[in-house]
């Protein structure tokens, strides 16, 4: 049967690889269309304030600038969203939370006339403590980052499996470690990038927008602006790179661009810089990571606590998620039957951390592996073997693991014996 | 104060005119719709703008267009033929070097030029060829894999 399949089992050149290979794939950020305005987005230079006026009249009488939208404006005509939390506005009108958070949107008919109109918006800030560290931003008293959120703490994960109190009274030595992760951005090539085009005759609203979710972009702009999801036609073209960052689905830059088309009838164009891009756009998630394990003199790892607190950012997009994820994550693939697994998602004034491949494992894995070769370095015994000890045997399975999903299979095993036999282990970790 | 200009890209002469302040990227994409070229960064740092200027791979984010008058330009749009490809991209297709495609354009042409050059490169004069091209995709393997199986032919 499986010789005669077309596909299957073929090494086949991907259909979009000629159009990408002569230049001709589309990319939001290639398009164009007749009449199309250029947007940009003016944005905070503080990490927390308060916006207490905002004038645009000096902007809105430049040539060739056709609209401007404030925050104000917009808190009139669409909801905060959010894939978990709606905490999010395209523009912030009472106040912004992180060097980069969007204030107003401009339209003009060139990029150049929008940028020098951004140069003319006038903001008064009433400048706040800004919260940089998440540990002093979980602190009683700490400034309210979003009101109402104590403490800022926004969300809580947490794993309990046996008794890890027990494990550790008979646990032979106790290991405690600190790790910290780092906010990290993926910088896909295509920066994020919306067209938009309103149809003030027949209401519909196009977007051509660098989206990973295309039925989430959808789902959100109707929902933010009170339209019929079938009103909205939203198409991803080629895309540059996403990672993760472009997983929300709605972001300040499509919705700006969207609303900017309903005020001007023609279709608006945003593209981010890179500064743009890297200042403010979705990151990994940064941790800070408190790990206690307990391991017998013979290896046996029998209990694993991990306090951590997530920095979310400065809005929440996909952070309960990857809070979850990280403990999730926390064990690996290791038979440990004690687990305490907690953590906090906490707002500072930074950019907001999101979807970033890996999802919160990344940061579960540095900190497990690290603290498991000081152990086995401790002990006395061989890195690799103390693994072999402790993971996941095919003679297990099916293996349940903490969050109660059931391994049926599990190659962790043969992929740390080939890996070390690769790269010369047994030779190596003889000096 | 708008400048005339006459470029030649690809083998054909255009007629432009435009302030003597912008990148040949942004008037190829935005002027002459060569959109194959790519803004990454706008700062010289990341190749996927690379052009080729008289045979040499040149960040076009850093090269005025007045400045590009006279000069033989090749941009990712003038590789193929009429007929047929050029064998650097049959090669990035066949080696699965193309993922999201962004950085594409750049490292073809970085490529050529380095073929263009030396015929027989060697594994690390073709790293080196495409050290200043940055991707975030493919973690480079396929890339290398497909300029190589060109080196020598």
């Amino acid at each position: 049967m499986m010789k005669n399949l077309s596909s299957m089992g073929r090494s086949l050149p991907r259909l979009e690889s000629v159009e990408k290979a002569v230049g001709a794939a589309k990319y939001t950020v290639d398009m164009a269309l007749p009449g199309m305005l250029h947007g940009k987005i003016f944005r905070s230079p503080y990490a927390h304030a308060r916006i207490l006026k905002v004038d645009v009249s000096k902007a809105a009488g430049l040539p060739g600038v056709r609209a401007i939208l404030t925050g104000q404006e917009l808190a009139k005509i669409s909801k905060p969203y959010g894939p978990v939390v709606r905490d999010e506005m395209g523009l912030q009108s009472e106040k912004v939370r992180y060097v980069g958070d969007e204030v107003a949107a401009v339209a003009a008919v060139s990029e150049e006339i929008a940028e020098e109109a951004l140069h003319l918006i006038d903001v008064e800030y009433e400048e706040l403590p800004a919260l940089l560290d998440p540990e002093v931003a979980l602190q009683l008293g700490a400034p309210q980052i979003h009101e109402g959120v104590e403490r800022n703490k926004v969300w809580s994960a947490h794993i309990g499996v046996g008794d890890v109190e027990q494990g550790f009274k008979e646990a032979d030595r106790v290991f405690k470690r600190r790790f910290v992760t780092s906010k990290v951005t993926a910088t896909p090539p295509e920066p994020h990038a919306a067209l938009a085009s309103y149809n003030r005759y027949t209401g519909e609203l196009t977007i051509w927008t660098s989206s990973q979710c295309i039925f989430y972009t959808r789902l959100e702009l109707a929902t933010s602006l009170g339209l019929s999801e079938h009103k909205v036609r939203a198409v991803a073209p080629a895309i540059g790179g996403g990672f993760g960052h472009k997983v929300d689905g709605m972001y300040s830059t499509d919705l700006c661009a969207a609303v900017l088309s309903m005020r001007t009838g023609c279709p608006v164009k945003i593209v981010l810089t890179r500064e743009e891009e890297t200042m403010a756009t979705r990151t990994r998630h940064s941790t800070i990571r408190d790990v206690e394990v307990g391991v017998k003199n013979d290896g046996t790892i029998i209990a694993y606590c991990e306090k951590t607190i997530v920095d979310n950012g400065a809005y929440t997009s996909f952070g309960p998620g990857v809070a979850q994820l990280t403990e999730a994550t926390a064990p690996g693939p290791y038979k440990i039957p004690n687990l305490h697994l907690h953590a906090d998602l906490v707002y500072t004034n930074k950019a907001p951390g999101g979807a970033f491949r890996g999802f919160g494992n990344p940061q579960a894995t540095f900190a497990r592996e690290s603290i498991l070769d000081e152990i086995a370095e401790r002990l006395g015994v061989d890195r690799i073997q103390f693994r072999l000890k402790n993971a996941v045997d095919p003679s297990d399975l099916p293996y349940v693991t903490p969050l109660g999903y059931e391994l049926q299979t599990c190659g962790v095993k043969d992929c740390i014996e080939r890996s070390a036999a690769a790269i010369g282990w047994e030779e190596k970790s003889q000096d | 104060m708008k400048k005339k200009v006459t470029l030649r890209i690809n083998g054909q002469d255009y007629e432009l005119t435009t302030e003597p302040h912008r990148s040949l990227l942004d008037v190829l994409r935005n002027d002459l719709g060569l959109t194959g070229t790519k803004k990454g960064c706008d700062a010289g740092d990341c190749g996927m703008c690379t052009v080729l200027v008289d045979g040499k791979a040149v960040n076009s984010c850093l090269l005025l267009t007045v400045e590009a008058k006279g000069k033989e330009i090749i941009t990712v749009e003038g590789l193929a033929g009429v007929e047929e490809l050029h064998p650097l991209q049959e090669a990035f297709m066949q080696y699965g070097a193309i993922q999201c495609g962004y950085c594409t354009s750049g490292m073809l042409l970085a490529a050529k030029a380095l073929l263009d050059e030396r015929t027989n490169p060697t594994e690390e004069e073709v790293r080196r060829a495409i050290a200043g091209n940055i991707c975030r995709c493919t973690g480079y393997v396929k890339i290398v894999d497909a300029i190589m199986a060109l080196a020598g032919s």
